[in-house]
């Protein structure tokens, strides 16, 4: 595809705003060390996150045990990112949001 | 929503540029093949590989990771390959033996955060976030090309392989596959336990392999000697069914 912006140093360029080529992380979703107590669930609202299939969600699990407790749902009719913590004691984890789009 | 800046929405309404958020962009920074990219890469940046034309056949059966060996200093990341071969014993049971590391020479591109590409021309397009940092710098466009994620798996959810499971094929035929965000395993001649987490290139696998197997000095069944590891039973060697990380696929445009 030929449509889009196009970006050139008067050398090099490329169309960088076609279909699904641009990759952006975002910071306001990044969370680091973010605790979540036992049995309950943290909602992050991403809004215009749009396309969950468009959206990237990066975990980090500072232990085994939070890997194994820690789950993650999208719900993409209202923009909700959840983070359930399964497990009977705190937990910690990372995350960081990807949209590429 | 602020109600100024650069908004830019593709032919499906996907938010591509909104220069309200605090974003920060990706651009292609090296394409090349070797045992590992010029570019320093940092703890943002993506590494995209995948085999290069005709050496399907010397890596058949390699796991590949991103690591550096361990040196003091360190010396830079780059790409190593572990042949491994499965030895079926009895029914279910299966012995997993895993060569030295070794650099190995692949495709690959880079991808990093547009602001962290300095450039001294004082020409081109800038979208700043709110907060004055960088969205996007066009300065930081420095080949002909771009990238396009083709697949995206979330953290855990990848079907990894071992000899009981088949496992999930990463990506299309013709994809680099992300493997500086998690893939990992000691690079050098001796280990305490064998522990590696990567991608079996040839078959696009990702493999989660661990064994605390330990008898040095020998090389008969069941014993290992430095950099090699042999495992002999189930029980002494864990295919992990899942990666701590989100694995990507791409292809270059």
């Amino acid at each position: 595809m030929s449509y889009g912006l196009y970006i050139s140093d008067g050398i090099n360029g490329s169309v960088i705003t076609n279909s699904n080529n641009i990759f952006n992380e975002e910071y306001e979703f990044e969370f680091t060390s973010q605790a979540i107590a036992a049995n309950s669930s943290l909602n992050i609202q991403t809004t215009g996150a749009g396309n969950p299939a468009l959206i990237a969600i990066e975990i980090e699990y500072p232990t085994t045990s939070s890997a194994s407790h820690i789950d993650i749902e999208r719900d993409p009719v209202n923009d909700i990112l959840k983070i359930k913590n399964t497990g009977t004691s705190s937990q910690s984890f990372s995350a960081k949001l990807f949209r590429f789009q | 929503m602020s109600d100024y800046g650069l908004t830019v929405y593709n032919e499906n309404n996907g938010l591509m540029f909104d220069s309200s958020r605090k974003m920060n962009s990706y651009v292609v920074t090296e394409i090349g093949t070797g045992t590992g990219p010029n570019v320093t890469v940092g703890p943002d940046d993506f590494v995209f590989v995948k085999v290069p034309y005709g050496q399907a056949s010397n890596l058949t059966n390699t796991v590949v990771l991103w690591s550096s060996v361990m040196t003091l200093p360190p010396t830079a990341a780059g790409f190593f390959g572990r042949t491994y071969s499965v030895t079926n014993l009895s029914a279910n049971i299966y012995s997993t033996t895993f060569t030295s590391a070794v650099p190995v020479i692949l495709d690959y591109f880079v991808v990093q955060h547009s602001s962290n590409v300095s450039s001294t021309d004082e020409y081109g397009l800038v979208v700043y976030n709110e907060d004055q940092t960088v969205q996007f710098d066009s300065r930081s466009i420095k080949l002909g090309q771009h990238f396009q994620i083709t697949e995206y798996y979330q953290t855990r959810t990848v079907d990894t392989w071992s000899p009981q499971n088949g496992g999930e094929v990463l990506g299309s035929s013709g994809d680099y596959i992300e493997i500086s965000r998690w893939t990992r395993g000691t690079i050098g001649t001796f280990e305490a336990a064998t522990d590696i987490v990567g991608l079996d290139i040839g078959q696009r696998l990702a493999i989660n392999y661990f064994s605390t197997e330990i008898n040095f000095g020998n090389t008969g069944v069941g014993e290992r000697t430095e950099g090699t590891q042999t495992g002999t039973t189930a029980s002494n060697e864990t295919y992990r069914n899942h990666i701590n990380g989100m694995i990507l696929a791409a292809v270059l445009t």
